[in-house]
Formats: C-alpha cells, sequence, structure tokens
C-alpha cells in the first residue's frame, strides 16, 4: 500500500513539474520544474519494486548526482542569458 | 506508518504545487529546499538510505545553495524585481 | 514574433489546455504504473554474486563493480559541468583575485568548532559507504559544505594557489577512475573487471579520490569573489 502511495506521488510531482516547466516563463523557476519533475521521475523507479533493490537504487543516486551538474550548469546559462538580455526568460516568451 | 507515509506524500505534493506557483522566486527556492528534505524522508520510507543521504546532501542542499547564489546573482545584476515573473 | 502567447484569452487557453494534458498524462502515468507486477529485478542476481565485490553494500557493489562503467561516465560528465560552468564565466580576471580573510569571531568561532567534525564525518561516510548506506557522493558533498564554509566565514582567504589546487582536485577524481579502468583494461583484458583480491581496494582508492573531487567541485561552484574589488575596479561580473 505504501508503494502505492509513492507511485501516485511520482505521477503527481512528474504532471507537476511538466506544467511549470511548459508554463512558467521565468528561467529559474523553469529548472525548478524540472528538478521536481526529476524527482518524481527517480520516486517512480524506485518505489516500482518488491523489495529494497539496489539497481534501480544506484541508477537514481547517479541521476541525482547529474542533476546537480545540470542544475548548475542550467543556472549558469540562465544567468547569461539574463545579463545579455536584461530579462530572466526567453525572449519568445517576453511580453513586455 | 501509514499515516507516515500519507502525511510525506501530501506535503510533498503541496511544496511541489505551492513553489512553482507563488510568485516570489525567493520563496519558491526556500520550498524547493524544504521539498528536498521531505523528499529525504520518504527515500527513508522507501528503503533506500543512500538516496535519503544524496538527497539530503545534494538535492536539498547543494541545489538549494545554487538556486540561493544564482538568485543572489541575479537580483544584483537586475534589481530586485527579477525575482518575480517576469 | 511571440511563440507562446502569455496573456489574454488566448494565453489563458494554452494554460488551461496544458495543465489539463499535464493532469491527464500524470493520470495516466499512475494508472499504468500501479497496473504493473512488482517484480525482483535483478536483485536476487546482485545479492547473490555481491561477496564476489569486496563489499558487503548492495549498492556500493552496482554503483563501483557492477555498474562502475556508468558512474565512470557519471564522474565525467561532473567534471564537464564544471569545465563549461567555468567557460560561461567571463570576468575570471587576467590579474586574480586575492580573497583576503576577514575577522568575525562568532563566526570564526563556530567554524573552528564544527569544521573539524564535518570532515571527520565525511571521511567517516566514504568509509563507511563499502558496508553501510554511504559513499563517495554524500561524504564528497558534506566535504564540499565544509570548504565552503570555512571560506565564506573568512576564516581563510583564497588565492591563486588555491584556485590551481582546487582545478587539480576536480580532475584528480576522474583521472584516479580513468588510471584504474585503462589499467584493468590492457592488464585483465576488460575494462573495470578488478582483480578480486584487489576489488575492496580499488572500490575504496575509487571511492575516496571522487569524493574529493566532488567537494573541489562544489567548493568551485560556490566561492566566487563578489565583494572583492579587483585591479581594474569591476567585481568580476
Amino acid at each position: 500500500m505504501s508503494g502505492s502511495l509513492y507511485t501516485l506521488l511520482a505521477a503527481a510531482l512528474v504532471g507537476i513539474g511538466l506544467h511549470g516547466a511548459l508554463v512558467r516563463r521565468h528561467l529559474f523557476r523553469r529548472v525548478l520544474a524540472l528538478n521536481v519533475l526529476g524527482s518524481g521521475i527517480f520516486i517512480l523507479l524506485v518505489s516500482g519494486s518488491a523489495e529494497p533493490d539496489p539497481v534501480p537504487q544506484a541508477m537514481v543516486l547517479t541521476g541525482i548526482v547529474v542533476t546537480v551538474a545540470a542544475t548548475a550548469l542550467a543556472l549558469a546559462l540562465a544567468l547569461r542569458v539574463a545579463v545579455q538580455t536584461g530579462r530572466a526568460c526567453l525572449p519568445e516568451d517576453d511580453e513586455a | 506508518m501509514l499515516v507516515v507515509d500519507a502525511l510525506i506524500v501530501l506535503l510533498c505534493a503541496a511544496l511541489a504545487l505551492r513553489l512553482l506557483h507563488t510568485p516570489r522566486l525567493a520563496e519558491a527556492v526556500a520550498l524547493f529546499i524544504a521539498f528536498g528534505l521531505v523528499l529525504s524522508l520518504a527515500w527513508v520510507r522507501m528503503h533506500a538510505p543512500d538516496l535519503a543521504l544524496a538527497e539530503a546532501a545534494l538535492g536539498a542542499g547543494v541545489t538549494g545553495a545554487l538556486f540561493v547564489n544564482a538568485l543572489r546573482r541575479l537580483t544584483r545584476k537586475l534589481g530586485a524585481a527579477a525575482d518575480r515573473e517576469p | 514574433m511571440r511563440a507562446s502567447p502569455a496573456s489574454g484569452v488566448a494565453g489563458r487557453t494554452a494554460r488551461g489546455v496544458a495543465t489539463l494534458a499535464c493532469a491527464g498524462f500524470a493520470a495516466l502515468l499512475g494508472y499504468v504504473v500501479l497496473q504493473a507486477e512488482r517484480a525482483d529485478g535483478i536483485a536476487p542476481l546482485v545479492r547473490a554474486r555481491v561477496e564476489d565485490t569486496g563489499v558487503r553494500s548492495e549498492v556500493t557493489a552496482v554503483l563501483l563493480d557492477f555498474r562502475s562503467y556508468d558512474t565512470l561516465l557519471e564522474v565525467a560528465v561532473l567534471v564537464a559541468a564544471v569545465i563549461a560552468i567555468w567557460s560561461l564565466e567571463r570576468g575570471r580576471p587576467a590579474v586574480p583575485a586575492v580573497l583576503q580573510p576577514h575577522d568575525e569571531p562568532v563566526l570564526t568561532a563556530l567554524v573552528r568548532t564544527v569544521v573539524p567534525l564535518i570532515v571527520i564525518v565525511s571521511a567517516y561516510l566514504v568509509w563507511r559507504g563499502a558496508e553501510a548506506p554511504g559513499g563517495a557522493f554524500q561524504g564528497g558533498a558534506l566535504l564540499g559544505g565544509a570548504i565552503v564554509l570555512v571560506i565564506a566565514a573568512g576564516v581563510v582567504g583564497v588565492d591563486d594557489r588555491m584556485r590551481r589546487a582546487a582545478k587539480f582536485a576536480v580532475a584528480f577524481g576522474l583521472a584516479v577512475f580513468l588510471l584504474v579502468a585503462l589499467g584493468t583494461l590492457f592488464g585483465r583484458g576488460a575494462l573495470l573487471d578488478y582483480p578480486p583480491a584487489l576489488s575492496h581496494a580499488l572500490i575504496v582508492i575509487i571511492e575516496a579520490a571522487v569524493a574529493l573531487s566532488i567537494a573541489a567541485v562544489l567548493a568551485d561552484l560556490f566561492v566566487d569573489v563578489p565583494s572583492v574589488q579587483r585591479a581594474d575596479g569591476s567585481d568580476g561580473e
């Protein structure tokens, strides 16, 4: 039962994160949304096994580390965009 | 134990929803750090202690600090209003 | 030319559609995954062969022996990301800036009490990763935090020598891992096929090196010098 509960949380986080990444315009918010999406997928991987399974856990550990690296790079890129254009969103989303 | 799981699941979902839809980014980042810590508890409940350690240290700690740092630089370059939705 | 209208009726409709689509997708995902059988996967296989790796923690065995190639690539990704971030930071001055230590008594006292404990705990986490939850990534992150704390509190300064040492440390973990990989490739014919007697030792060595690298990566990401005036009067950004 608990496993199913976490699987439901995973699906919800995937939906919430995806929605945030699509709809929100601030670049930092998009990075946050992608992190939430990623966390949802990690829970999906780990909660799908009958017993504590080291293989998906190792995969998710790798995933967490890579997500940190990607987030750092994404934020550095977003900062460059903000410094160059003066706005913290992509030009096609900017309505000012 | 089901109560604990239900609480963790609800808290995670609520934090995720709020952090993506609050207009203030500073609040969003703080909520994201909280989200990471509650997620760390969730990993413990899913019998994944390595992941709990990694989520607390890297997911909440390092990623949160990265966001705080980036937000500080952003408001310094673009002014205090940069942390609201454009 | 706007690709995504954000305001007005068109914007609200687009957002509504996105919300419905994401909610629908999440529901479908939940339904499909809940229907799927919970299987054992290859956990029994791992459990059967874990003694061959020389470590007791199954996750560490998977991470640094059975799937060590993935971990090698993961470390490479970390280093690549750091290099990409370096290349984005215009403003690394030709004249290097020196971050002077500054004196804040309360913060300094706190740091001097807490940081040695953090270093011990992080070393313990890395060492115990072979037997129990822990390992290079968790310990490395903790150590990185300690370094950032020490520098941010002004207890030590940052100069050229330290920056060069940090760059070397970032590459160190990947270098050690690659050395072991190439050594096993040419020595035993298969990449990362540890000789059984040395398996535990090699895993611990790789973990220690990777932990140091991760600590250096974190320190590099966070230690900028925003409050220091460089020689040309700019603050580096």
